[in-house]
């Protein structure tokens, strides 16, 4: 399988869960891979498993929401790879609290995390896919950007930002071949998501929300990101492609 | 290639346009493809036929218009007399003509919800029943943009609207027996249905508010049928897929920056 032979993916939150999903099948599929994370030893890690079948990938450590580490971890991307292809913007974190409970660092913390690492890592890599004259960009929102929940008041925020600055990217950066798409995952099963599902009375709960009758793994996300991030998908932009097993079919 | 390896895939209205690009792409990936065309000649169809073979699968043609119960009911008993088997079904089979409401006959309308969506309806039910038993399945169908937008065509932006709620639904119905059911929503193509959109003056119209700038070709939209048609897709169902190079979300408030 070869289907991004050559192509250069930086993936965010690429130590763990869907992040690392996404990184090692990019991986399998022949990209040449820049893991980031916040935690070195995992970004490394991936980097390795994804080195030891046949690919090519670093792993570095850096906070995306900071502007000077998404600096300097482009320059080392671009450094040992020469360009950039693929973006996903996948890093994040899970927050249950409502408003109320909600202090400002706290909601300051998660949209800094999710949502202006987006803008920032964006605003780093465009200029590079500009000067190739196309690129790829695959945000990873959340079910909870198009839908209320409760106790999610920062995150809920968070991932909608991302869905309509994925459109607005889109509309943008179209004239330079830039596709700029959104995921929304549903449940899926990561260490974010561990606490809700090891307890089996609350996993069959939630499954009950979900036709297809079971939580999403990984996998799942990283076969929709790498359609969103390969040739097939040269006339989509600006979508959010939702894989929840038909968890928000009710929601419309 | 090989991502729809020994699939066998129905592919309604596949003589031309989206569903022959269709046809194509889903062969290139080593399905096996059963064509059906409402008025084609049986000579085009054959010849297309032969030139899917040569990609080294089989074949199976079907002629006939879905929106009628019986020929719909020949096309899913040929296929499994032929295949033994039917892994996906493509609805996509369909007609836009142009007309005003005002203007608009009651049997042209009634014709359009016909071919449209009631071939939908009666292709999914005819096959759901061997895919609940394969305890697999499939089924993709073509709506369009003009389901949320509206368009000249009441019949035709309804007869898709309707499309996209019963994607839905069949979502909920396949699901326990882990058949899924996506939707396609593509907007300005590059088809001979799309072709009063080409009318000059009209076209760069169109494709001013069109965030990637141009029409989209119909082996685009077959690229986006093979994802959610393959695995990389198991957890996707009830999903609506607008393909329009961002047409659908544009609001083209300051579109005069953008030519």
């Amino acid at each position: 399988m070869d289907r991004l032979k050559g192509k250069v993916a930086v993936i965010t939150g690429g130590g763990r869960g869907i992040g690392q999903g996404i990184a090692l099948r990019f991986g399998q599929e022949g990209a040449k891979v820049v893991v980031v994370d916040i935690i070195g030893e995992n970004a490394e890690e991936t980097a390795q498993r994804i080195r030891k079948v046949h690919g090519e990938a670093v792993g570095l450590r850096g906070d995306v929401s900071k502007r000077s580490d998404v600096e300097s971890l482009v320059t080392e991307a671009l450094a040992v790879f020469g360009r950039i292809d693929i973006l996903v913007n996948n890093a994040g974190i899970g927050g249950s609290k409502t408003c109320l409970d909600t202090s400002e660092e706290e909601w300051d913390r998660m949209l800094a995390i999710n949502l202006k690492s987006v803008f920032l890592c964006c605003k780093r890599v465009i200029p590079e896919m500009m000067k190739i004259g196309k690129g790829k960009i695959v945000n990873i929102a959340s079910l909870y950007g198009i839908a209320g929940s409760v106790h999610t008041a920062a995150y809920c925020s968070s991932k909608a930002g991302i869905i309509n600055f994925t459109r607005q990217l889109a509309v943008d950066y179209s004239p330079h071949h830039i596709y700029v798409n959104a995921i929304s995952p549903g449940l899926i099963g990561t260490e974010m998501t561990r606490g809700k599902l090891k307890d089996p009375e609350t996993l069959n709960y939630l499954l009950r929300f979900i036709p297809l009758g079971r939580h999403g793994i990984p996998a799942d996300i990283a076969g929709a990101a790498l359609f969103l991030a390969s040739e097939d998908s040269d006339f989509v932009t600006g979508h959010n492609l939702v894989v929840d097993g038909g968890e928000s079919v009710r929601l419309e | 290639m090989g991502l729809l390896k020994d699939k066998v895939v129905i592919v309604t209205g596949s003589s031309r346009g989206i569903g022959k690009s269709i046809a194509l792409s889903f062969a290139r990936e080593g399905a096996h493809i059963v064509l059906n065309g409402r008025r084609t000649s049986s000579q085009r169809l054959e010849a297309l036929a032969k030139q899917i073979e040569a990609q080294g699968v089989r074949t199976l043609v079907v002629k006939g218009d879905v929106g009628r119960a019986k020929v719909v009911l020949k096309l899913v008993q040929k296929t499994l007399d032929r295949f033994e088997r039917v892994d996906i079904l493509i609805n996509n089979v369909g007609i836009s003509p142009s007309v005003s409401i005002e203007r608009m006959t009651e049997k042209e309308w009634d014709e359009v919800i016909r071919i449209n969506l009631k071939s939908t309806f009666l292709c999914s039910k005819m096959v759901l029943p061997h895919m609940k038993k394969q305890r697999s399945g499939v089924i993709l169908n073509l709506s369009s943009g003009s389901a949320k937008s509206g368009g000249v065509g009441a019949h035709y932006a309804a007869s898709k609207a309707a499309i996209n709620t019963f994607t839905k639904s069949l979502a909920f119905e396949g699901a326990p027996f882990g058949i899924r059911a996506v939707a396609i929503a593509p907007g300005p193509i590059e088809t001979e249905m799309a072709k009063s959109l080409f009318k000059p003056g009209r076209k760069h119209f169109v494709e001013s508010v069109i965030p990637l700038g141009r029409f989209g070709k119909p082996e685009e939209i077959a690229e986006v049928a093979v994802f959610l048609c393959s695995d990389d897709a198991s957890f996707i169902t009830g999903e609506i897929v607008e393909i329009d190079g961002g047409l659908n979300f544009y609001k083209p408030l300051s579109y005069h920056k953008m030519t």
